[in-house]
């Protein structure tokens, strides 16, 4: 099922949260609404749920309007961030909620529950208690939970925020194979880009209530609409006064028309080096080389090069702050 | 070239010998402390609680057991604790009820006097009971500018006790609202269920350890109340003496043994009330760890 929004805005207590903000997710896709803290995606997720009242605009799902519909009718799968589980409840009585406010028989509840539960894989722990499983574990149940009731959209605020790195790039790659099994439309806020990025068809970047850009990560990655979104998908440096990601550069030797630089700082990351050059009109330039390249040239510091724009992005793309319109 | 020793046990080693308190010092320094703490922990309460408690138990059983019994049983005593226990508890339930209310209101909603709301819950603390008392006897006495009057009845007692416990139900309630539940009652409306179906069946459970242990402490206070009851109760004997004021008669005739015997019985089962909201709240909060 689609979802659209449309001039949705919304302040809290004077200060602007959302500015007029519009946005169409297909039906099947996986959006991820991407920005800092602070930005509104969390505001414009519960809007969309019907959790939190908007100022003004509208929200439809598959074309129907649902602005004034209450949260308990639209019939949307919510999984809160600090995962929202119910307490007394155990894992299997959480997974069944939904499915006793609708009356489904004892039996059929039964039956629904045990297959949600094996799909995420908690079978073994029906009978604990919220309180007794990870915060992966719990993850998992609030995502079962909110599949109970066959959602037509699924809205994830922060899912894999509260876990650590490990968990997290698993539960990742899990939830994105399980969203595209069970094939529905799903909106999820983050705001780490390298998870957005990764799990995404589809990414909305937020910035102080506003969309700077909306499309595909790869697209969005290679052509940034604002500084904003360049600097906050990834690291960016400039010469010339143009920005570029750090692995669009290469170093080379002097003369050839490159920009005549003096190396400052060599890092060295495992598999890529940051190579920091000073200009000589003072600009500092970040080249990022692979490790290969890093030792075939090996770079000291004080040693003089030159910096120019590798020749495979040249000649394909142009620069990364050129404006480019953003197709969907 | 001297070496700085690298582990810890080259530190052991380059040590001084250390004379024999050291380990006192290290070791038992700490348990002294905890020593000195509980010990004043424990005098502060002998001296607040125990002494006077054990001066009650004595009291009451100076005649043996048979006269405690009959002294804590006779008729008007039996009727002023029963009249007690009724009102208390009449009291407890109906708090219970608008204090899980007022609680709500009170973190849930956002109005103007909010605040102001908020410092009134306390303000049965803050009064001299007496001052409540005589404040009630004014109101709702036989000079009521309403023409109402509970004087003597005892629905009069109960009004004076649901204002003086009041806070205990609120104050209970109040916190566990204010952090456990909104998500999760937001989540369960997000699976299609109602606003009194979530109250039902996510709201309450979560409060309902805090509740519990707001209404016993409400209802052991209730039993022991007196300057806010003994205007409006009237005090009379068989009808609407209500436990505490009975006492106080028993001391005021020079009968001490049997205010002692009748004080106990209302000590014991305030005791059990507390200690039974306790145990079944502990209970039910376990299992949510």
């Amino acid at each position: 099922m689609s979802v659209s929004y449309s001039g949705v805005t919304k302040s809290f207590g004077g200060r602007l949260v959302l500015d007029d903000i519009s946005d169409i997710v297909n039906e099947g896709e996986l959006t991820a609404l991407l920005g800092p803290s602070g930005s509104g995606k969390s505001t414009l997720l519960r809007i969309i749920a019907g959790l939190t009242p908007l100022d003004s605009g509208r929200v439809s799902l598959a074309g129907r309007d649902v602005t004034n519909t209450p949260a308990r009718d639209r019939h949307i799968g919510f999984c809160f961030q600090d995962y929202a589980p119910f307490r007394h409840l155990s894992l299997r009585e959480n997974v069944a909620y939904g499915l006793k406010v609708q009356h489904v028989a004892r039996a059929q509840r039964r039956e629904q529950v045990d297959e949600l539960l094996r799909l995420v894989r908690l079978e073994e722990f029906a009978d604990q208690y919220p309180h007794q499983l990870s915060g992966g574990q719990r993850q998992r149940m609030a995502l079962a939970r909110a599949l109970a009731i066959k959602p037509d959209v699924l809205l994830l605020d922060e899912p894999f925020a509260a876990l650590d790195a490990q968990v997290r790039a698993e539960l990742r790659s899990w939830v994105r194979t399980l969203q595209q099994e069970v094939g529905i439309t799903t909106i999820l806020v983050t705001h780490d880009q390298v998870e957005a990025m990764e799990i995404a068809d589809r990414l909305v970047i937020l910035n102080s209530g506003r969309i700077e850009q909306a499309g595909r990560p790869s697209f969005v990655y290679d052509h940034p609409a604002t500084d904003f979104v360049a600097s906050f998908l990834g690291p960016i440096t400039s010469i010339g006064g143009i920005s570029y990601r750090p692995h669009e550069l290469e170093i080379v030797s002097l003369g050839d028309g490159a920009e005549s630089a003096t190396v400052s700082e060599v890092i060295r990351l495992g598999f890529e080096v940051r190579v920091v050059l000073a200009g000589d009109d003072g600009t500092s330039t970040w080249v990022q080389l692979t490790h290969d390249q890093a030792k075939h040239l090996n770079p000291g510091v004080g040693q003089r090069y030159g910096i120019r724009v590798r020749s495979s992005k040249a000649s394909k793309d142009a620069p990364l702050s050129s404006n480019v319109d953003a197709p969907r | 070239m001297p070496v700085a020793p690298t582990n810890s046990l080259d530190v052991e080693v380059a040590r001084p010998p250390q004379p024999w308190w050291s380990g006192l010092r290290s070791a038992g320094l700490d348990s002294a402390k905890s020593i000195t703490g509980k010990s004043l922990v424990v005098g502060y309460l002998s001296l607040l609680i125990l002494i006077p408690v054990a001066a009650l138990v004595d009291n009451a059983f100076k005649g043996g057991l048979g006269s405690f019994w009959s002294q804590a049983t006779s008729t008007e005593a039996l009727d002023a604790i029963k009249l007690t226990v009724l009102c208390s508890f009449v009291a407890a339930m109906v708090n219970a009820i608008a204090g899980t209310a007022t609680a709500y209101v009170l973190v849930r909603d956002r109005f103007i006097g909010r605040s102001a709301l908020n410092a009134i819950i306390d303000l049965p603390f803050a009064l001299p009971t007496v001052v409540a008392g005589i404040t009630f006897y004014t109101l709702y006495g036989p000079h009521s500018p309403f023409h109402v009057n509970i004087t003597g009845t005892w629905i009069g007692v109960t009004v004076a006790i649901m204002f003086v416990t009041l806070p205990f139900s609120v104050r209970s309630v109040e916190p566990v609202l204010e952090s456990l539940t909104i998500d999760a009652e937001a989540a369960a409306s997000t699976l299609g269920a109602s606003s009194f179906y979530v109250f039902r069946t996510i709201t309450l459970p979560a409060i309902m350890p805090a509740l519990l242990t707001g209404t016993g402490l409400a209802f052991a206070r209730a039993l022991g109340e007196y300057g806010s009851v003994v205007f409006i109760s009237n005090n009379i004997p068989y009808h609407s003496e209500i436990a505490s004021s009975y006492v106080y008669s028993l001391v005021s005739s020079g009968q001490n043994a049997a205010a002692a015997s009748v004080a106990m019985l209302l000590l014991v089962g305030a005791l059990c009330v507390l200690i039974v909201s306790n145990v079944v709240a502990r209970r039910l909060a376990r299992r949510r760890g």
